[in-house]
C-alpha cells in the first residue's frame, strides 16, 4: 500500500506524525526515532517571547492517560530560529511549526517569522492551549475570534496553514468551520480536554495549575468521534489525535476522517510507536489489498 | 550528555531486599556500558495501559562487563507492584541513561561525603561503587525510620558507614542531617557532598555544607513522562546569576544539580 497522503500543498511520506509538547524540537527524540522515517511532527509551541511555563508539579499520571499543565514553556522564536532550526533543517522530515501566542499581533510576528524560512513544511496554530489563560484559548472557543485571527495570519503566510482545534466547546464543527472559512488549509484535533485530579489525603489538586489537559488512551473515543463530526463539516485535511497507541488506534481515526494522525502520549511509553503503527497500516493495506493509504481516509460505514 | 538506548531487557533476578523494597538486576548492555552514578533509567512495567508511562529510577549499580544493570525500588504503587511480579525471563523496556548524573570530585576535593535518606540509597550506592573501583574514600551518612528500614545494608568495602535512625534503633537516634552536622569537623573545607533523599534532608544539606564550605550535589524526584528532556513535564526551579529564577528540567539537566542553584519549596 502506497503510504504518501497530501496535506494541501504538502506531501508526507507517510501519515504519521508526532504531536506538539510531545517532542520537543525533534532533537530531543533523536537517539530513539528514526525521525527520517516519520511522515513529519509538530514542534513544541513556539511563541514570540521565551516563556518559563507553569510551576511544578505539571504532569501527572492517572487511568490509561495523563494530565499536563506546561504551560507553554518555551524558548521563543528568536531561540527556536538560531537553535532550534539547524536540526529541523537536517532531520530528513516534514516539520510542522506550533505557533501559540495571547494576542492577533504576538501571533502574526511569529508567523512572519517562521513564514520566510524554507525549511519549515508549515504552521500549526494554537488555539487550543488549556493550561494558560491568555493561551488563545479565547480564539479556540469562540467562532469569531478564531475567524479573525486566522484571517489576519493568513495574510502573512503562503506556508501550509493548520489549526488546532480544541475539544473543550460545546460544538467543535462551529470551531471547525469558521477556521476554514477563515483560510486554514487543514485542521488537527483535538487538543487535551480538561482534567483535574486530586491527593486525598492532602486534599489538594496534583497539578500547581490545579487543572491540566488529559491525554492518552483514555480520551481516544472523544478524539475519534470529533474527527468524525468534523469530517461530515468541512472539506480540508483532517490530522487526527488522542490516545494512538497502536495501527488499529490509527486507523480508526483513518477510517473516521483523518488523512494524518499524530501520536503524542504514546511516544513517551514507547517511542518504537511510529514504526510499528507505519508497519500495521502496511500490513493492514495488504490484507484489505488497498493499493493507497488515501483510500481508508473517510472509509466509515454508518 | 550521553546517548539514550532503548533496550529490551531481560530480567535477571529480582528479590526483596528490605520490607516492601525490591532490587531487580535486568540484562541491558548498552545502558550497563554507558550509565554513571546518578543517571536514571526508564522502565515499562506492562504493555497495558494502565498503568501507562515509564516509571524512572536512579540505576543502583552496574556491570559493564556481564552487561547487567541493576535498580532498586520500593513497592509504593500499581507500577512498582508490577515489577515486583517480574519474574527471571520475562523482559521489560528500558530507556536510559538518563539525566546528567552527580559530577565527579575534582583531583584537590578534600573528603567525598554521601548522604542518603531511605530510598535516597540507590543513586548514591551507584556512586560508592565507582569511587571503589577509582580507590577513592567516601564516607557514607544514612538514615532511616528504623534498623529494618534500611533498603540495602551492604553499601560496599571503601565506605565508613555512619547509621541514623528516627527511633534509635540503629546508629545516631535522630536525623541523618543532624549526624552529619555533629560530625562535620573532620571533613576539610574543600569537601564535596553528594545528597539524595527527602527534599526537606536535601535542604538542610546545603545548610551543612554551607556552613563548613563543601560543595553540594542533590539529586531529585520528580514526575517524569519522556525522559529525555521533550515534554518539560519535571521541572526544578532554580536561581539565575541575575537573581532571577529558571526552570530546569529533572531529566535533562538533572537530576542532579549543584545544591546552591535549587529554590527550595
Amino acid at each position: 500500500m502506497e503510504l504518501t497522503v497530501r496535506l494541501g500543498k504538502v506531501e508526507l511520506k507517510n501519515p504519521v506524525t508526532v504531536a506538539s509538547g510531545t517532542f520537543g524540537y525533534g532533537e530531543e527524540y533523536a537517539d530513539l526515532v528514526n525521525v527520517a522515517g516519520l511522515g513529519g511532527f509538530f514542534t513544541k509551541a513556539v511563541t514570540r517571547e521565551p516563556r518559563e511555563g507553569n510551576p511544578g508539579p505539571r504532569i501527572v499520571e492517572t487511568t490509561a492517560g495523563m494530565l499536563n499543565a506546561i504551560g507553554l514553556a518555551n524558548v521563543g522564536v528568536d531561540v527556536f530560529i538560531k537553535e532550534k532550526l539547524p536540526f529541523i533543517k537536517k532531520c530528513g522530515t516534514a516539520v510542522f511549526v506550533n505557533v501559540a501566542g495571547s494576542t492577533i499581533e504576538d501571533y502574526c510576528y511569529v508567523v512572519e517569522r517562521l513564514d520566510e524560512i524554507n525549511d519549515i513544511a508549515g504552521l500549526e496554530l494554537n488555539i487550543s492551549c488549556p493550561n494558560v489563560k491568555q493561551g488563545g484559548i479565547a480564539f479556540g472557543s469562540d467562532p469569531g475570534n478564531a475567524e479573525k485571527l486566522i484571517k489576519e495570519i493568513r495574510k502573512r503566510t503562503k506556508k501550509l496553514l493548520i489549526t488546532k482545534l480544541s475539544p473543550n466547546v460545546t460544538d467543535i464543527t462551529e470551531i471547525a468551520r469558521a477556521a476554514v472559512y477563515a483560510g486554514s488549509d487543514a485542521l488537527s484535533l483535538i487538543n487535551t480536554l480538561i482534567g483535574m485530579a486530586v491527593d486525598t489525603n492532602t486534599r489538594k489538586p496534583k497539578l500547581a495549575n490545579i487543572t491540566g489537559g488529559l491525554s492518552g488512551p483514555a480520551v481516544k473515543p472523544v478524539g475519534v468521534a470529533m474527527v468524525w463530526k468534523v469530517a461530515q463539516t468541512v472539506n480540508v485535511p483532517l490530522i487526527g489525535m488522542g490516545g494512538i497507541m497502536s495501527a488499529e488506534d490509527a486507523l480508526e481515526y483513518l477510517i473516521a476522517g483523518a488523512s494524518v494522525i499524530q501520536i503524542g502520549t504514546g511516544i513517551f511509553v514507547d517511542p518504537g510507536l511510529p514504526e510499528k503503527i507505519i508497519n500495521g497500516l502496511r500490513e493492514y493495506g495488504e490484507k484489505h489489498q488497498i493499493n493507497h493509504i488515501s483510500r481508508i481516509t473517510g472509509s466509515i460505514k454508518t | 550528555m550521553s546517548k539514550n538506548f532503548n533496550e529490551n531487557a531481560a530480567v535477571l533476578r529480582n528479590r526483596e531486599t528490605a520490607r516492601g523494597i525490591y532490587l531487580i538486576q535486568l540484562k541491558s548492555p548498552q545502558i550497563a556500558k554507558t550509565a554513571k552514578p546518578g543517571q536514571m533509567v526508564f522502565i515499562r512495567v506492562t504493555k497495558n495501559k494502565d498503568p501507562l508511562l515509564r516509571r524512572p529510577f536512579a540505576v543502583f549499580n552496574t556491570d559493564p562487563g556481564k552487561g547487567t544493570v541493576e535498580v532498586l525500588y520500593d513497592v509504593i504503587g500499581k507500577g512498582t507492584g508490577i515489577l515486583s511480579r517480574k519474574t527471571e525471563g520475562e523482559t521489560v523496556e528500558v530507556i536510559g541513561p538518563a539525566g546528567n548524573g552527580f559530577a565527579l570530585p575534582d583531583a584537590d576535593e578534600g573528603s567525598l561525603i554521601a548522604l542518603a535518606g531511605g530510598m535516597g540509597i540507590a543513586p548514591i550506592h551507584f556512586l560508592i561503587r565507582f569511587m571503589e573501583k577509582e580507590n577513592r574514600k567516601i564516607s557514607l551518612f544514612y538514615g532511616a525510620k528504623d534498623r529494618d528500614s534500611f533498603p540495602v545494608k551492604d553499601v560496599g568495602t571503601n565506605v565508613k558507614t555512619f547509621f541514623a535512625t528516627d527511633n534509635g534503633s540503629e546508629g545516631f537516634h535522630g536525623f541523618v542531617t543532624d549526624l552529619l552536622t555533629g560530625q562535620a569537623e573532620q571533613f576539610p573545607e574543600n569537601s564535596i557532598l553528594y545528597a539524595c533523599g527527602p527534599e526537606i534532608m536535601m535542604e538542610k544539606a546545603c545548610g551543612i555544607s554551607r556552613d563548613n564550605k563543601w560543595r553540594v550535589l542533590v539529586s531529585l524526584e520528580r514526575h517524569m513522562a519522556c525522559g529525555v528532556g521533550a515534554c518539560n513535564g519535571c521541572v526544578v526551579r532554580t536561581k539565575t546569576a541575575e537573581g532571577g529564577w529558571k526552570q530546569k528540567r529533572a531529566c535533562k539537566e538533572g537530576p542532579v544539580f549543584n545544591g546552591e542553584e535549587i529554590i527550595w519549596n
